[in-house]
């Protein structure tokens, strides 16, 4: 099985290290889509079957916080797991993210490494789980 | 609060290192300091929290091609490194922000971090002379090339040099 990925970053650059590490990772990636903010990322989970969104926080037009509290009130997109890939460093709105059920939080900079130990827990339990999303990783 | 020079250098130099693939040294480790640079970028990143202020870096413009092709796994001279050098200086000021003030200002800290922009380095170095603002400054040689990197902040709580 295949699972299609969203990666939300306001950097091309950022979205392209992002994609290249998932490729690395020999994860069965299907599809990756892309997103620049929230709001496209919403847009893109409407138009299309997500297994997975990678997101950064701190975009402009909807940040990453905005973006997942819409997700939770959907009753469709709220099961898709969330990955925060980001710079922040706050300990206080890392919290905040792990209360909003976000599934694992890698910090910038990141290693391939970092990615594919994310992807081997989050889409081995997705395999093997029926309808639980998985909990939080980190 | 802590020291805000070795920090700041520290968290540059560490950056450029394991998100940039590139090798970042004091002046006075290398062995000639590389001249001024005529062609230089700027780039600004500006945040709010318990204290506000600025991040900006001012590089070689050949800087920027280089790090896009590492950090895209490019060739320098292709295309896309061109294309996405702006873009690339800008995610690594943005992660040298995000790594910056949490040591700086301590985990628990919240600051709200807007997005890097381009910025006139003339307006630069005044505001290396403004009175009411706290500056940190650091020089660092990345890859041959000459860079500045200047912290800039405001409020009671910031941190003073």
């Amino acid at each position: 099985m295949a699972f299609n990925i969203l990666i939300v970053d306001d950097s091309q650059v950022a979205r392209n290290i992002v994609a290249r590490t998932i490729r690395m990772s020999g994860a069965p990636v299907g599809e990756i889509h892309e997103a620049e903010n929230g709001a496209q990322a919403l847009q893109a989970l409407g138009d299309n079957w997500i297994d997975l969104v990678m997101a950064d926080i701190n975009m402009p037009v909807m940040d990453g916080f905005a973006m997942i509290e819409r997700m939770n009130r959907d009753e469709i997109v709220r099961r898709v797991p969330v990955v925060v890939i980001s710079t922040e460093g706050s300990e206080t709105k890392l919290e905040k993210l792990r209360e909003q059920r976000v599934c694992a939080i890698i910090h910038k900079p990141f290693t391939a490494a970092d990615v594919r130990v994310v992807l081997i827990n989050l889409l081995g339990q997705w395999e093997t789980s029926n309808a639980q999303l998985p909990s939080n990783s980190f | 609060m802590r020291n805000c020079h070795p920090i700041l250098f520290e968290t540059t130099k560490d950056i450029f290192e394991k998100a940039a693939f590139a090798v970042a040294d004091p002046p006075n480790l290398v062995a000639q300091t590389p001249a001024e640079p005529e062609n230089n970028v700027s780039l600004s990143v500006s945040f709010t929290g318990p204290f506000r202020g600025s991040l900006s870096i001012r590089a070689p413009e050949q800087l920027g091609r280089l790090l896009a092709a590492n950090m895209l796994g490019v060739d320098e001279n292709d295309p896309e490194a061109a294309a996405r050098a702006s873009d690339a200086f800008g995610e690594i000021l943005n992660m040298i922000c995000g790594n910056l003030l949490p040591a700086i200002a301590g985990s628990r800290a919240e600051f709200s971090i807007q997005s890097p922009a381009p910025c006139d380095s003339r307006s630069l170095s005044s505001e290396t002379t403004s009175p009411n603002k706290n500056i940190f400054s650091s020089r660092i040689v990345i890859e041959g090339r000459l860079a500045d990197i200047l912290l800039i902040l405001e409020g009671a709580d910031a941190p003073t040099p």
